[in-house]
């Protein structure tokens, strides 16, 4: 075939420009350590990159969301715990009255501690979290538990219940939800 | 002796012209477009003496332009191809980078706004993470506007390109109807064509293929007739018509091309190859799609988490609010329209939605149709277009006031505005709806063994939500509503009243009751939160079938895809046009090696006649010194 003396260099240059620019392309790959640098590049590629960029950020959410769970239960466990304690001294010393040697000043002496016993079981009850927030107080932000009026004896269990008793179905789920919401981390992704 | 000196002269005069053409050869070789020009001797008729035949010398009979008709066919068809492809290419990748980059594409900004939402109810009273979730929805909103401004500047650009692209035509169907003329007279002439006017002329039609699709016809008088879309002539002979770039008659940001004699035709549709064809098709095909289907995420996001957020009850306790407003579906009339009818539409339905404009068209007794992206008409429309039953078009309700006339068009864009004034109307964290409605409860008094599951809001527009309810059970296995009725009790089944959804389990006594009560005070319940950010997965677009990350993606594979293989035919078209260009340079290139051996050959044969003429001297003096 005849070839005209411009068509030599175009055809030198054409190839050089094109080494040029797949060496440009490969320097960006290098400099930025990413294969794919516009979606084009790789369509395919593309979308399930985002796809997982989006799966990495939720799965560091759900991380952190269960970090939170996991202090509010650590709490949780450790005043219901405290609170078997306290019931578990109760238990002793109604047994431990229940012997006919007390007199009255060793009874009288049961009482103050039974009644400082209830006092702190009162403030396990009402225990709130660092923001301030009562945790056994469901969805709503009050003191869930109090003294009741009834027979003006303290302690008693129907004066507990009184205080909370619209909420302890909302402590009971608040707690189911809270589970809920953050197992879903664990479980979607 | 005469023939001698005449021959050596013709000989002298026809190499003094060769050479002349080489040396025009040798200027031109990096000439674009120069085809190069070859000498074609003939030997002149020999006279006739005493029954011999003595030749006379050489004449030029041509210089004839080495030219191929079907290289350069190919070559236009090829350069108009990647003329197309390139400038396909160079929009593409803008909206391909805008929309996909892992820091600013729209997903990294999703993601954060739900990351946000999650934020807010795992700890629901936190004013500081209701705060942070209004900023990312403020931070969304602003990335929204950005991609679609981007969005903009591309058509900006491509109405720029349009402007510059007309002019550039103008330019050069008058250079050729100009050199036509001069081509036309020298026929008349010299009764032969001119190969650097040729050349100049070929060059100016391969830049208008440049630009866009043209076809040509020669004529019997050398000129070239140049046609462009579906046959509107640009250049007849000596005259050109020129083009001119006016405003789109249904979006003013737009450039239509019509031909400058006779504006009201519209030949932008008509418009294929090249780089006006390129830009024109990537509108069409890609830019407007994409505009769409931004503005449909946009939509969905807002209506998805908006519906949500009216679900439920705020710090104040009331019903929650709108958290983002965007602008209703953009409608245009057509200039021709007659009528008075004037349309409103609204998004009744995401789920219906496409990316998709409508066009409507009255025909005097019923309203069509169409999409303008295929053309097709779109069927499946209900109602009746009245306010009370508007027609439903896609998802989209559209009603008419006035009357129209027979031949009157509306466009509604359903979504192309949704992404650019997608804003955030909430201001007050605490308006945000992180709790549910209502919320059941299990009166302390119950004997029996039932428990009552979490109640679920499954009709947020129901009047009485909030109004208390007691379940009462008259025995284990019936139950009355607020002290009436009698109901059959089945362990988990659910049971829905106003709105709310409850399930019951196991044995209740006679006497047992549970209530569902507004969910007042609960600034610690985040089930309505938990609900917002679960729409991210909910499939609420493409008829439930397509998530908003869905969607995202979709839009950017889509747009990848459209930027990867005009990529891919771009290069192709390069490759096959510089094989056009191979292949017409090899038959009209200089090569100046060529051309070397020519001037070498040509200036031996000059000093040979130099040399004849010399001899027929020597001969003359011969002859004078016989005499002498």
């Amino acid at each position: 075939m005849r070839v005209a003396s411009s068509q030599l260099y175009g055809a030198t240059i054409r190839s050089m420009l094109e080494q040029q620019s797949q060496l440009a392309k490969t320097q960006e790959q290098l400099a930025t350590g990413n294969r794919v640098s516009n979606p084009a590049d790789d369509p395919i590629g593309a979308v399930r990159i985002q796809g997982l960029e989006r799966s990495l950020e939720r799965t560091a959410q759900y991380a952190n969301n269960s970090v939170i769970l996991d202090s509010r239960l650590r709490l949780e466990e450790e005043t219901v715990g405290n609170s078997i304690e306290i019931l578990q001294r109760v238990r002793d010393m109604a047994i431990q009255a229940n012997n006919p040697v007390h007199t009255e000043e060793s009874k009288g002496a049961l009482l103050v501690q039974l009644k400082q016993e209830i006092n702190s079981l009162l403030s396990y009850a009402n225990t709130q979290d660092n923001d301030g927030r009562y945790i056994f107080s469901g969805y709503q932000n009050a003191a869930p538990f109090s003294y009741g009026e009834i027979g003006g004896a303290a302690g008693r269990g129907r004066g507990l219940g009184e205080g909370g008793m619209t909420e302890v179905a909302g402590a009971v789920k608040k707690k189911k939800q809270e589970g809920a919401g953050a197992g879903k981390g664990g479980e979607k992704r | 002796m005469a023939d001698l000196l005449s021959n050596a002269l013709s000989s002298l005069v026809s190499n003094q012209r060769a050479l002349a053409t080489t040396s025009h050869n040798i200027a031109n070789a990096g000439t674009e477009g120069y085809s190069r020009q070859k000498v074609e001797f003939s030997a002149q008729n020999g006279v006739s003496i005493g029954g011999l035949t003595i030749g006379s010398g050489v004449k030029i009979s041509d210089i004839r332009r080495m030219y191929d008709d079907f290289s350069t066919t190919q070559l236009r068809a090829a350069t108009t191809a990647s003329g197309q492809f390139e400038s396909q290419y160079d929009l593409a990748i803008q909206l391909d980078n805008n929309l996909a980059d892992s820091d600013l594409g729209l997903n990294a900004f999703l993601s954060q706004f739900y990351n946000s939402l999650q934020d807010v109810a795992n700890e629901p009273s936190s004013l500081s993470a209701r705060q942070l979730f209004l900023s990312e929805a403020q931070t969304l909103s602003n990335r929204f506007s950005d991609v679609s401004t981007q969005v903009d500047q591309i058509d900006a650009e491509i109405a720029d390109r349009v402007e510059s692209a007309v002019v550039e035509i103008n330019n050069l169907s008058s250079q050729i109807a100009d050199i036509n003329k001069l081509l036309s007279e020298s026929s008349r002439v010299s009764g032969g064509g001119n190969s650097d006017l040729l050349d100049q002329r070929d060059k100016a039609i391969l830049q208008l293929s440049e630009l866009v699709n043209v076809t040509t016809t020669e004529q019997d008088d050398g000129s070239i007739n140049i046609f462009i879309g579906r046959g509107d002539a640009l250049v007849l002979g000596g005259n050109a018509n020129e083009l001119a770039a006016v405003n789109s008659a249904d979006n003013p940001t737009r450039r239509s091309v019509v031909l400058a004699g006779n504006t009201s035709f519209d030949l932008t549709d008509t418009l294929s190859g090249g780089q006006l064809g390129g830009a024109l098709s990537f509108q069409r095909e890609i830019l407007d799609v994409a505009r769409n289907e931004l503005g449909r995420i946009a939509v969905s996001v807002a209506s998805s988490i908006n519906q949500q957020n009216n679900a439920g009850l705020d710090l104040y306790a009331s019903r929650g609010q709108d958290i983002f407003a965007l602008a209703e579906p953009r409608i245009a009339d057509a200039s021709s329209n007659s009528g008075t009818a004037t349309l409103s539409a609204m998004i009744s339905d995401v789920s219906s939605l496409n990316a998709e404009d409508i066009e409507l068209r009255f025909d005097g007794g019923a309203w069509q149709a169409y999409s303008e992206q295929t053309g097709t008409q779109i069927t499946g429309i209900t109602g009746s277009g009245s306010a009370v039953d508007p027609f439903v078009i896609n998802g989209v309700s559209v009603t008419v006031a006035g009357s129209p006339a027979a031949g009157d068009r509306f466009f509604i864009k359903p979504t192309a505005d949704a992404a650019s004034s997608f804003r955030v109307v909430m201001t007050d964290p605490a308006r945000l709806a992180a709790a549910a409605a209502t919320r059941s409860e299990t009166s302390l008094a119950n004997t029996g063994d039932a428990t009552v599951s979490e109640s679920q809001v499954v009709d947020p527009d129901n009047a009485n939500l909030l109004d208390p309810v007691s379940i009462n059970f008259i025995n284990a296995n019936t139950y009355q509503i607020n002290g009436s009725g009698s109901f059959a009790y089945n362990s988990g089944d659910a049971i829905v009243i106003n709105g709310n959804q409850i399930t019951i389990n196991g044995i209740p006594n006679a006497g047992d009751s549970f209530n569902i009560v507004a969910n007042t005070g609960a600034s610690g319940d985040n089930r309505n939160a938990l609900a917002m950010a679960a729409t991210e997965d909910s499939k609420v677009l493409v008829g439930g079938s397509q998530s908003i990350n869905d969607a995202v993606s979709s839009l950017v594979g889509k747009v990848a895809v459209y930027t990867r293989s005009v990529d891919i035919n771009f290069q192709a078209q390069q490759n096959l046009k510089a094989l056009a260009e191979e292949r017409q340079a090899s038959v009209s290139g200089v090569n100046l090696d060529e051309e070397a051996a020519n001037l070498v050959r040509y200036q031996q044969a000059y000093s040979a006649a130099a040399q004849a003429i010399s001899t027929a001297n020597d001969l003359f003096q011969t002859l004078m010194g016989a005499f002498r």
